[in-house]
């Protein structure tokens, strides 16, 4: 939509996005960290600190990964996806908060850069219970870095939008990493199964909601398959077609008007029988397809004219699946009731 | 179609406007919640302190052997075995303070420092260049008192950090710092799991251990079997970290700092 890049394209929504993530992040950091310097005085201070940040990170990195999932099931998360790469870019710099607050406290200052001191400080390559899970969090911060550093839509374009996707698909590599870095690093640590249950509810939450989203995207694409599968055609998205108007496809060599009226779709011979007149092209009027040349008039699920007068025309199966219309291109005898197929109260938005 | 969301326009729908916000505010009670959970989850963290920031002036006499100590008199008292404390001394950051200390051996000093200290057992981070000549005095020979021969099951932590300047400064969580600790010279100590009692490591000769020699052995539970004996107010332990075996290994081995004791 734009025709340049700025760092940001800023709006209100953006802005409020924003306020509000940061006012979290705010409460989070200074509740774990002033609550817990309260009541655990004998802390060191980079202790919370980096507990503080390394916990808000994995946070904000379950709430990035439920959004996908939750906007696919209920429409009415789309909001929270909107501005979700700023979620993404935060999720990294607390991360790197915690990672560099880290490598200060337990890298830095010895006989050892830091950095070569994270690699080889733990031997332990070859044990579970001593693996060295700090190795596991800084791959995952290079991960989360990578997604960061290209989440612009300037290497949206140059990358191109396929591979950009490929690349942002790495979070759930580096997901998997962080969540073995806390198993083999704090939950080792700590004797309480407060940690441990927080852990797992968290995954539990993100995995089941993917699955969901995933099963339903089976389950449209198997009602699709067997659409297909009957010999019907998609057509076309249903939000495509005003309300009482049709959009025009040819199908096996038939021209097809499919009607969208109160709810419900139905589909015609293109073709009046009145001169050959676009149906199509009409509109419905008091519930009758209305041809734009003279106004002669269809009900839409007989194909037939309302009485006294007689003429017909041919009429098609339709079914719509998710959000998508399909119609089988093999006519009805002009005249023939076809049952509407019904629009789902929840409309699939298309991107 | 009145509930459709684009991002760019200045006001959202109405009705989804109220879901989003009934979700944001969901949001805020699940961080502030989680938030509070987790640190009620933390272990408690042991008393220990470092006086950072607040400087001291000492005098005493510095030995080496096995550690760097300095030797500080206990006024009034006669008895040989307890006239001097004795405090590890340590440089900054992750270092031991043999390099600082090297040309002092032996001398009576002044020097400054701030405090580190742990059930009982006290450091001193030396301030570089703080030292100085007081007058000559007579090296004390410590009695030295051999006590058992002793199996216990513990940690081998690097007593800069155990004894307060990290808190926790032990467990798995800490043992890359305690590697580069001990590989900078700050003294190995092994902390009995039963007692929390706190042993100097010292080798089979009695003298300091190669400093990477305990390296692949920091921060899991060990059992060593060694001879324990006292010198001065130190108790020392020896180790053959030949023969330090790891325990048997899996997820749910438990790799805990230690925790107080209540």
């Amino acid at each position: 939509m734009s025709v340049q890049y700025g760092a940001i394209g800023w709006n209100r929504q953006k802005k409020i996005y924003d306020v509000v993530l940061g006012s979290l992040l705010v409460i989070y950091l200074a509740l774990f960290v002033g609550v817990g310097a309260l009541v655990n005085p004998n802390a060191t201070a980079e202790t919370l600190l980096i507990r503080a940040f390394g916990t808000s990170a994995f946070l904000l990195l379950n709430i990035v990964l439920c959004i996908g999932p939750l906007a696919r099931l209920d429409r009415r998360f789309l909001p929270l996806l909107y501005n979700r790469r700023h979620l993404g870019v935060t999720t990294f710099l607390m991360s790197l908060a915690h990672g560099g607050f880290a490598l200060f406290q337990f890298h830095a200052l010895g006989n050892l850069n830091p950095l070569l001191s994270l690699l080889v400080s733990n031997p332990r390559y070859g044990s579970v219970a001593d693996f060295p899970f700090q190795a596991l969090g800084f791959v995952a911060l290079l991960i989360l870095f990578l997604m960061a550093a290209t989440s612009h839509d300037f290497w949206l374009r140059n990358l191109s939008a396929p591979t950009w996707k490929r690349l942002h698909m790495m979070v759930y590599v580096a997901y998997a990493l962080l969540v073995a870095h806390i198993v083999l690093g704090a939950l080792q640590s700590e004797a309480s199964s407060i940690l441990a249950s927080v852990l797992v509810v968290g995954v539990a939450i993100v995995l089941s909601l993917h699955l969901a989203a995933a099963l339903r995207e089976k389950t449209i694409d198997r009602a699709k398959l067997h659409a297909t599968e009957e010999g019907f055609v998609e057509v076309c998205p249903v939000d495509r077609i005003s309300e009482k108007c049709a959009t025009m496809v040819s199908v096996s060599g038939e021209r097809v008007a499919v009607f969208r009226y109160e709810g419900k779709v139905s589909a015609i011979s293109n073709v009046c029988q009145h001169q050959n007149g676009p149906l199509g092209e009409g509109r419905i009027i008091d519930g009758c397809v209305t041809c734009p040349w003279h106004g002669y008039q269809y009900r839409p699920e007989t194909g037939a004219a309302p009485a006294p007068f007689k003429e017909k025309v041919p009429t098609f199966l339709v079914k719509v699946i998710e959000g998508t219309v399909f119609v089988h291109p093999k006519p009805n005898a002009p005249g023939t009731y076809v049952e509407p197929a019904q629009v789902e109260c929840r409309e699939e938005q298309t991107r | 179609m009145n509930d459709f969301y684009v991002g760019y326009l200045p006001k959202a729908p109405t009705e989804l406007a109220r879901f989003t916000r009934r979700v944001v505010i969901g949001l805020a009670l699940v961080t502030v919640a989680i938030a509070l959970l987790l640190l009620r989850g933390q272990n408690p963290f042991p008393p220990s302190a470092f006086e950072f920031g607040k400087a001291r002036s000492f005098e005493g006499v510095i030995q080496a052997q096995p550690y760097a100590v300095l030797l500080v008199a206990r006024p009034g008292q006669t008895a040989a075995e307890d006239r001097y404390s004795e405090y590890l001394l340590v440089a900054p950051g992750k270092h031991g303070a043999g390099d600082l200390v090297s040309g002092w051996v032996g001398k009576s000093v002044r020097l400054g420092g701030q405090l580190i200290y742990r059930d009982g057992v006290t450091m001193i981070e030396i301030e570089p260049g703080s030292i100085t000549l007081r007058e000559s005095e007579t090296p004390p020979a410590l009695p030295t008192r051999s006590v058992d021969v002793v199996t216990m099951t513990g940690e081998i932590v690097d007593s800069k950090c155990y004894l307060g300047v990290m808190n926790p400064g032990s467990g798995k969580v800490h043992r890359d710092c305690a590697s580069r600790c001990l590989s900078g010279g700050i003294p190995p100590i092994f902390i009995a799991i039963a007692t929390h009692k706190q042993f100097l490591l010292v080798g089979t000769d009695g003298k300091a251990l190669n400093r990477d020699a305990l390296r692949e052995f920091v921060a899991e539970p060990l059992i060593i079997q060694g001879e324990v004996f006292e010198r001065g107010d130190q108790h020392l332990l020896t180790v053959d970290p030949q023969l330090l075996k790891h325990q048997p290994d899996g997820l749910t081995a438990s790799r805990h700092p230690i925790q107080p004791r209540r």
